[in-house]
């Protein structure tokens, strides 16, 4: 144990957060790709290919692209060739077919970061995000130059509609956790941070809140490494 | 059935005799498994019992084993929700079944606290290694 007086150099766990949250943003859960696609008042169609081939699910929120109005939705039903989503906020503008356009599921857009208070839309899923750094130990000597070992957790809770069933909120976070896999490394500032494989990242069952929402919590568990640095 | 002390006197008789000593030798062998196995034994308990122990000081106090930090109190009421009982011989279960338990852990959207924290659960799983490592020095340091 460093004594009174003396310093040890500290994981960034800044950029340990960062590192961790840029890699969570790199999610992506469904995807038509860049295609042709027509909007309805209610909904997408396409004349090939297939939304249930490319993994869309109820309750998850869709960002279309290309379109004249690009409004964040929340799927109701999927078949093959027709995305239907909610008319909250009123219905979609009917758009004949184009090219060159995309619907894709990714992280929510309504996102709460770590010490950022997230304010909550009615029929919209939301994110939640804690960084919870844990232990520190000194793993070699010598003490000036050894190096130190810091673990913690990366918590991302993802908040879905209550009563939409489980596959979308499930293939959302199965998806989130594939990006967080044991061994993987990722580089933070002048630090490395890697996913633990002893204990790996784990789920929660997806617990309904009470009010319209479910919520499931994915819990990735992290160590980085630094050298010790004690001041003369 | 003789004591392994009483053969393993005559045993070390028999060396320095130049005796034959196969066959004591092999039961005082077995015997001394036999004890080895019992000690292992008696020693995986307190272990066990040893790693629950601090397992729920970290959940539930806090620990720098796991830097867990234990559940809020406020009424007390989420603080002695949280119970170890035995499942079998080798299995220790530790639970809640306070209705908020879920909320603090995860620290859903709302949750504010006074003192302590949230994710004890979570940090002191991820953080068991360095449980078992403190039981274990626990137990064997004082030669139980």
């Amino acid at each position: 144990m460093p004594q009174c007086g003396r310093w040890w150099a500290v994981v960034d766990k800044t950029a340990v957060l960062l590192a961790l949250r840029n890699r969570a943003l790199t999610l992506s859960v469904a995807a038509t790709g860049s295609t042709t696609l027509a909007a309805t008042t209610t909904g997408y169609t396409r004349s090939s290919g297939s939304f249930i081939t490319d993994d869309f699910q109820v309750g998850q929120e869709v960002t279309p692209a290309g379109f004249a109005t690009n409004t964040v939705r929340v799927i109701t039903r999927v078949e093959a060739l027709t995305l239907t989503v909610d008319t909250v906020g009123g219905a979609l503008t009917a758009e004949s077919a184009a090219g060159s356009r995309s619907l894709t599921v990714t992280l929510p857009a309504i996102r709460g970061w770590d010490n950022v208070t997230v304010t909550p839309v009615a029929g919209r899923p939301y994110l939640e995000e804690d960084f919870v750094p844990g232990t520190s130990e000194l793993i070699s000597i010598p003490y000036n130059g050894g190096a130190m070992e810091e673990t913690g957790l990366y918590v991302l809770k993802w908040y879905g509609l209550a009563n939409k069933g489980s596959a979308g909120i499930r293939k959302c976070v199965d998806d989130l956790m594939l990006l967080f896999a044991p061994g993987t490394s990722l580089t933070a500032g002048s630090d490395v941070v890697w996913i633990r494989d002893d204990i790996g990242p784990a789920t929660s069952q997806i617990v309904p809140q009470g009010t319209d929402r479910a919520v499931c919590a994915l819990t990735i568990p992290w160590r980085a490494y630094t050298t010790n640095l004690i001041a003369a | 059935m003789s004591r392994p002390v009483q053969r393993h006197n005559r045993v070390a008789k028999h060396l320095r005799t130049g005796g034959t000593v196969r066959v004591e030798t092999a039961e005082a062998f077995a015997a001394y498994l036999e004890r080895f196995g019992q000690v292992l034994s008696e020693r995986n308990v307190a272990v066990l019992d040893e790693a629950t122990a601090l397992a729920m000081d970290s959940i539930v106090d806090g620990s720098p084993l796991t830097g867990a930090p234990g559940q809020p109190v406020d009424t007390a009421e989420l603080r002695d929700s949280w119970t170890a009982v035995p499942e079998g011989p080798a299995t220790r279960l530790i639970k809640s079944d306070a209705i908020h338990a879920l909320a603090v852990e995860y620290n859903w959207g709302g949750v504010s606290y006074q003192n302590h924290g949230p994710h004890s659960r979570a940090l002191t799983v991820h953080g068991f290694p360095r449980i078992l490592d403190a039981a274990v020095r626990q137990v064997v340091g004082s030669g139980g």
